[in-house]
């Protein structure tokens, strides 16, 4: 997937493919609730229950993993700080995509795309052993993440994810990450 | 010690850990931006309440939806009680799902898989 395909899906969608929302810039966990709350009410419209609560759950660990993760933040006086990226919704007939991009270091890139690849080879029943087995270890000091989200996010789209990282100037990357969520 | 009484808000659930009677309940969605500083008063009165009464704890979840880290959190919660229950406390907790969600009793039973804890699954 390149950059260039990320930038004509939210600008330029595929036919028949819808924006639901495109969002860039700061985000708070209050935002992630309002934008949260918006995935919910909006895709009830469209699809079954099971689905939209799927779609919900990906939506948040997406969301909180750039809330997280992100480089690139914002820093408020009192020293709380907020992830910059993007995430975008798009719809295609029963398809709903979610792309989301944020700046990362190199060392995040090569941990980062390592565990996609990992996650990616693997079946339904070892992603849940996988998630068992990580979640009993220890959470790295400071990190306010589990470790888990990508796992969970596989185990709830059933397809594997499609990533890529663009290479900037200053030695840093954009990660993007795309998953697509159908009715069973 | 003192009950420990938390309001829901849209991304954390109510908490209701009462001393007299020993019945915890944790009710509603669960997605804070830091689910460790969310959960760390629960673990702390748990711990309190085993050291200082050794009366009998329930536990009742109703989870409407919970974030990765979050459910790490649940599973520290578990293991306090795995813990009281094999030093001969005793203990159940209730993990309560809407009938027609799967994917909540679901990850209820992959949270008590690995744990030695009475527990059982109450549809609603």
């Amino acid at each position: 997937m390149q950059n260039k395909l990320y930038l004509n899906s939210v600008f330029y969608p595929a036919n028949g493919s819808e924006v639901i929302f495109a969002f860039n810039g700061v985000l708070s966990q209050d935002l992630i609730v309002s934008l949260g709350e918006t995935v919910r009410g909006e895709l009830s419209y469209y699809c079954a229950q099971p689905l939209v609560k799927r779609i919900f759950a990906v939506f948040i660990e997406m969301t909180q993993n750039i809330l997280h993760y992100s480089l690139e933040k914002f820093v408020v006086e009192d020293g709380t700080s907020y992830g910059i990226g993007n995430i975008v919704l798009l719809k295609n007939k029963g398809a709903y995509e979610i792309i989301s991009k944020n700046l990362i270091s190199e060392r995040q890139k090569e941990h980062i795309s390592e565990k996609c690849r990992l996650i990616n080879r693997m079946t339904q029943e070892e992603l849940k052993q996988l998630y068992i087995i990580r979640r009993r270890l220890k959470t790295e000091e400071g990190s306010k993440g589990a470790g888990l989200g990508l796992i969970d996010i596989v185990r709830k789209t059933f397809t594997p994810m499609e990533f890529d990282f663009i290479q900037l100037e200053d030695g840093n990357y954009y990660f993007i990450l795309k998953v697509k969520l159908t009715e069973n | 010690m003192k009950d420990l009484i938390i309001e829901q808000t849209k991304y954390t659930p109510s908490v209701e850990f009462i001393v007299d009677s020993g019945k915890l309940k944790i009710k509603g969605s669960s997605y804070p931006e830091n689910s460790v500083e969310f959960y760390q008063p629960l673990l702390d009165w748990m711990n309190e309440y085993i050291e200082t009464t050794k009366k009998p704890l329930e536990l009742n979840f109703h989870i409407t939806y919970f974030n990765t880290s979050t459910s790490k959190c649940f599973l520290i919660v578990l293991e306090i009680l795995e813990n009281y229950h094999k030093s001969g406390g005793k203990v159940q907790v209730n993990w309560h799902y809407a009938k027609d969600d799967d994917d909540i009793l679901e990850s209820g039973e992959e949270l008590f898989v690995e744990l030695e804890l009475p527990h059982e699954y109450v549809s609603f």
